[in-house]
């Protein structure tokens, strides 16, 4: 996916509820980038210069990982929100 | 034509935003490619942006656009809109230096500016060290500069190395591979490789660890350096993978440390085989010049060939060719006594400047024993015996001589005071009793000799003038003879 596509995906994807500009994302992007958990591929488009970007091995993982945090920050605040059975039956 | 022009005026106004974040980013102290980068692919997002707008303003009714009716919450003057999406161009500028802090131009590029610019220092100061070692083995004395000559080829053969590995590391970090960069990269390595051992090969030489001949067979010397390339490549395109699963802290600085590593290593391993495959290398031709006696004593004769010192040993040009070829004739034996030492011993036996030296020195001087020696004999046989003391004043002889006055003068006393001498023992052994004259006869010859020593002292007095070598007996015949 390209910049655009990554915005807009997030727009679409949460309904509007994220409406990050780009002047957020590229600079995450590229920062993500550094860190080698993505990756990127060059090309032209209508004779311009469009980036695509795609996830590492180290970016899946990391993904992977980053999930599981946050189900688990999740499953904890809804446990101490509902208690513990709310929470079983929630993520059950 | 409208839609046009508000597609114009869109792209003018994005260029002049983009123009001035640019200038914005590079302010901060961004890099004028991530700039570059940066701008692009904002470009990029607002022009798609526009794409996507126009597309929907095609597939919306007439009606609906005269009713100005948004359109999935978009305003319908969409392509203003979406260049006005880039936003302030300042709040841009400050999310880019939030999120991804400026770096210095060494911190973007370590490994070339931290790594690899000094090693192109350490090069040019390597020649300069080569160029200065070269200088001081034109002069004698090399030797106290040695220690200083040989620490700093080390270091900076170990400098240039690390900065090889940086570059290497550089270049695997930097570039996405292909097939062509992986073998444009392995040339270009293999080259550096290739120059580096001999640097490295040179440095060693000048240690005295072993002696560097160049070229036998050059794939001995380039098939290590290939493989060693060829493995640092593979290791550091796959080791990420294998690093990662060990959770090392600071995995950004692993790949410097395993190649510089892996570098270090080959070229260690290799040394046997680059000490066995090279012969003949030019440096060592140039360490040979700095140290080979045959050198020193060039230096020597050289020195010699000098007028002052010439006229203090008293030597002709004859004698001073002679003993050239003397003392080369005495530096191929040295030279062929040292060589099984250098070819039979298991470890490499230093060559040893100073033992040569007091060799040749002994020999020249034991050379010019003998020619003093040589020139005592023939003032005996040709003066004392031929032709007498008095024809060294013989203006021939004199002139050939070139005898000083005080020279003249002196030879005249002493020639005086022996025949003073001579008379009177002449006329005790008259006077002597038959058994007598065998002792005084002795005596006569024995004020020969002292006369004939003092002649010669005389004439070897080397304060006045040059003594030029002494004439051969049909020299002395002919000059005699001449008016």
């Amino acid at each position: 996916m390209y910049g655009y596509e990554i915005v807009r995906g997030i727009r679409l994807v949460s309904k509007e509820q994220f409406n990050y500009g780009e002047g957020v994302i590229y600079p995450l992007l590229h920062a993500m980038q550094r860190e080698k958990l993505l990756a990127v591929r060059k090309t032209e488009f209508n004779g311009r210069a469009r980036i695509y970007y795609r996830l590492t091995a180290v970016g899946k993982k990391r993904l992977a990982q980053k999930i599981s945090n946050w189900e688990s920050v999740v499953g904890t605040i809804q446990s101490l929100i509902y208690g513990d059975g709310h929470a079983r039956g929630t993520t059950q | 034509m409208a839609r046009f022009s508000h597609l114009f005026m869109a792209t003018a106004m994005l260029e002049e935003q983009l123009s001035e974040l640019r200038r914005q980013l590079i302010a901060q102290g961004h890099g004028n490619r991530y700039a570059q980068r940066l701008c692009d692919e904002l470009r990029d997002h607002a022009l798609s942006e526009l794409e996507a707008a126009e597309r929907e303003r095609e597939s919306i009714p007439a009606n609906n656009l005269d009713r100005g009716e948004p359109v999935e919450g978009r305003s319908n003057k969409c392509p203003i809109v979406a260049v006005d999406c880039l936003g302030s161009v300042q709040v841009l500028a400050e999310h880019v230096r939030t999120i991804l802090p400026p770096t210095s131009l060494i911190g973007r590029h370590p490994y070339l500016l931290g790594l690899f610019l000094p090693s192109l220092l350490a090069l040019l100061l390597f020649w300069l060290n080569v160029a200065g070692t070269w200088q001081l083995s034109q002069v004698e004395g090399i030797n106290q500069y040695r220690p200083w000559l040989i620490s700093g080829t080390a270091v900076l053969q170990f400098i240039f190395a690390c900065g090889l590995a940086g570059l290497m590391t550089y270049w695997i970090g930097a570039w996405p591979f292909n097939q062509i960069r992986l073998w444009a990269l392995l040339v270009v390595l293999t080259v550096f490789g290739f120059v580096d051992v001999q640097w490295a090969g040179c440095s060693a030489a000048s240690t005295g660890l072993f002696r560097i001949v160049w070229g036998i067979n050059a794939w001995q010397i380039v098939a290590p350096w290939v493989g060693a390339v060829s493995t640092t490549l593979l290791l550091g395109k796959f080791a990420p993978h294998f690093i990662k699963q060990t959770q090392l802290p600071g995995a950004v600085w692993y790949r410097p440390v395993i190649v510089t590593l892996l570098v270090v290593a080959l070229f260690l391993a290799s040394i046997p085989l680059i000490r066995d495959a090279t012969r003949r290398h030019p440096y060592d031709n140039f360490l040979k010049t700095m140290n080979h006696p045959l050198t020193i004593a060039n230096q020597r004769i050289e020195t010699l060939r000098d007028s002052q010192i010439a006229c203090e040993l008293g030597l002709s040009d004859t004698q001073v060719q002679r003993l050239q070829e003397a003392v080369a004739d005495y530096d191929q034996q040295i030279a062929e006594l040292s060589m099984p030492l250098q070819t039979a011993a298991s470890h490499w036996q230093p060559f040893d400047p100073q033992w040569a030296r007091s060799a040749v020195e002994a020999r020249m001087q034991a050379q010019y024993n003998i020619l003093l020696t040589e020139q005592h004999s023939k003032l005996d046989r040709l003066i004392t015996y031929k032709f007498g003391g008095e024809a060294l004043l013989l203006d021939p002889i004199r002139d050939h001589l070139r005898l000083s006055a005080d020279q003249i003068r002196g030879i005249k006393d002493l020639l005086l005071e022996h025949q003073l001498a001579d008379q009177e023992l002449r006329a005790k052994v008259f006077r002597s009793p038959v058994e007598n004259r065998a002792s005084l006869a002795q005596e006569r010859s024995r004020l020969q000799e002292i006369s004939q020593q003092q002649i010669f002292d005389l004439l070897t007095d080397w304060q006045h003038q040059r003594w030029r070598e002494l004439p051969s007996v049909e020299q002395w015949h002919q000059l005699c003879k001449s008016p």
